[in-house]
């Protein structure tokens, strides 16, 4: 189910990104793409490791999982943003 | 008023038959043609390689047939003591009693007959040609003619509803005759179905046959190969017919919610529980293959314990279940050491499984965890593996970290249950849902960069992130776990 919702999550948010982005005419330099799409990679392991670590009955390695990939996640996702304001 | 079926003639006619298989539109017209399908190859994952050689050093100069009552389940007593081994066993007694009145986590009495009632009930002992198995004095199968029983007189285990174990030759048929790629896939597609989790097999030869134990352990007859058409048994030995040239190698799978129930340094009975329910299906698989091996004309022969005939870990790595690890025993790249391992002899022919690499025993060079983690202190903690043993108890003639397995039998004396520890702790015991898992052990099997540093810093975070922590003992009573307690996701599968 988390799968489902965070694809519908992932779907929704990356077509507003891209509505926005051609309604505002921004142009997007190639390694802001590429921060972008790692801090996605980063984000995805983040989610899924959390929710495969409780299946695993391993809550704590869902948690330490959730903060070592889910920080630089949301670091590189500042830092993306800082780009667009 | 009849309904109609929505199927067709057509579709009915196909479904009788075998017109079409699976959904990838794969045709074909008989049997032969199913089970000569290149579909019936076992896909490890592309990490895993085949080797002509098992990643353990062999000196099969050095090896031996072993004398297998030297192994510490049968001579502990010779070796720590007859009087030593008597105060043990009788303090264990003594404290079973006390701990369940006291009701010792992890050793209550439900503890307890988990544990007893696990290994025993519904289970058969392994025999050297199969439970059912019945012959008169001249060696000749007896039989009365008659597919069904209708009483259960052959074995308990007849039912009279279903066709009783008979050979091709009792049942006037012709045997079963394959490929060995054939017969390969048919067998692990049996084995599976009986309730193993992986499977291999070995082509003996003059070598490998130095893995099967010189006497049973059990009661003590020489075991050996004669030219002769049909396994037999005397008073002194078991004949294994020299043409039985394979060995059917297969695991099954233990509980990781089980095996990681210690109380503090100990192992508790409900740890113990996760090898026990381990044994008692393996015991039904090799009766059930032995029977089935006779059902289709073959010979399925096996020693008179789960644990006879030959040395199993050994026969998995060779079959490549798995690699040799730290704890002397096989670790696969699917389940880690949580399983056991078993071994049947046939002449059955059948394609043999190579030895496998995956980065295991390099990665037990380095971690340690259950060396360090080891209450009896009996697991070697030197990096490199080593060819001189640690006692009568070892087999020479491969290089491995060799045990001190008196002492390990000992502290099952102490802690009164069948100790696990080594195998709870292991950095390869893992349910495998997170990638994160596969990233890893990708990471073990081909990295080249400073492989030592990497896999030290994956043995640190696998004590970070919790993995080698051990579970509270009574929340085990409280969970609703898959049968047995196996539930891996990352199954071998036929591709």
């Amino acid at each position: 189910m988390w799968r489902f919702i965070y694809g519908l999550i992932l779907g929704a948010g990356g077509m507003a990104f891209w509505n926005w982005k051609q309604a505002e005419n921004l142009s997007v330099a190639w390694y802001v793409w590429l921060l972008m799409a790692l801090a996605l990679a980063l984000g995805t392991l983040a989610v899924h490791h959390f929710f495969a670590s409780r299946e695993e009955l391993e809550p704590k390695a869902a948690w330490i999982g959730l903060l070592l990939f889910g920080l630089p996640a949301l670091l590189l996702s500042g830092w993306v943003l800082s780009f667009f304001v | 008023m009849r309904r109609r079926s929505t199927v067709g003639k057509n579709t009915r006619q196909k479904a009788m038959g075998l017109d079409q298989f699976g959904e990838d539109g794969v045709t074909f017209s008989d049997i032969d043609e199913v089970t000569s399908s290149s579909k019936g190859i076992w896909k490890r994952p592309w990490w895993v390689r085949e080797v002509d050689k098992p990643t353990v050093d062999i000196d099969w100069d050095a090896t031996e047939r072993f004398d297998a009552t030297k192994i510490q389940q049968v001579s502990w007593k010779k070796y720590i003591g007859e009087d030593k081994a008597k105060e043990l066993t009788k303090r264990r007694e003594e404290k079973l009693r006390q701990w369940i009145i006291e009701g010792k986590a992890g050793y209550t009495l439900r503890d307890r007959a988990l544990d007893i009632a696990g290994a025993q009930a519904g289970s058969v002992s392994t025999t050297f040609k199969g439970s059912w198995y019945k012959e008169d004095k001249d060696g000749k199968e007896r039989e009365d003619g008659k597919v069904f029983a209708y009483e259960p007189a052959r074995s308990q285990l007849t039912d009279p509803a279903r066709p009783k174990p008979m050979s091709p030759e009792e049942l006037g048929v012709p045997r079963w005759e394959g490929t060995p790629e054939e017969n390969a896939r048919m067998i692990r597609s049996a084995l599976r179905h009986f309730g193993a989790h992986q499977v291999g097999f070995v082509e003996l030869t003059e070598n490998n046959k130095k893995l099967f134990y010189e006497t049973d352990a059990m009661d003590g007859k020489r075991i050996e190969f004669e030219n002769v058409e049909k396994a037999y048994e005397t008073d002194e030995k078991r004949v294994i017919p020299e043409k039985a040239r394979w060995a059917i190698v297969f695991s099954v799978q233990m509980s990781e919610e089980l095996i990681k129930r210690k109380s503090g340094l100990m192992p508790s009975a409900l740890s113990a529980a996760a090898t026990g329910a381990a044994y008692r299906q393996a015991r039904n698989v090799i009766d059930q293959t032995q029977c089935f091996l006779h059902v289709l004309g073959y010979q399925g022969l096996m020693g008179t314990w789960y644990n006879g005939l030959g040395i199993a870990p050994a026969f998995g790595i060779l079959a490549g279940l798995g690699e040799l690890g730290r704890i002397n025993r096989m670790i696969s790249p699917e389940h880690g050491p949580l399983q056991r391992v078993f071994k049947l002899v046939t002449d059955l022919p059948l394609t043999p499984t190579k030895p496998i690499d995956a980065g295991i025993m390099n990665f037990c060079r380095t971690c340690k965890v259950c060396a360090d983690e080891c209450p009896a202190d009996c697991l070697s903690k030197k990096t490199d593996p080593y060819w001189e043993p640690a006692g009568p108890w070892n087999n020479p003639g491969h290089k491995t970290w060799y045990e001190d397995s008196p002492s390990c039998r000992t502290w099952w004396a102490v802690s009164t249950a069948g100790c696990s520890t080594c195998f709870a702790v292991c950095a390869f015991s893992k349910k495998n849902i997170s990638v994160i898992h596969d990233i890893v052990k990708i990471a073990i099997a081909k990295n080249k960069i400073m492989p030592d540093k990497v896999n030290a810093f994956f043995t640190k975070m696998d004590g970070v992130f919790g993995y080698q922590d051990q579970r509270n003992i009574n929340d085990w009573w409280d969970m609703e776990l898959p049968p047995r307690g196996t539930n891996n996701p990352k199954e071998t599968k036929l591709d």
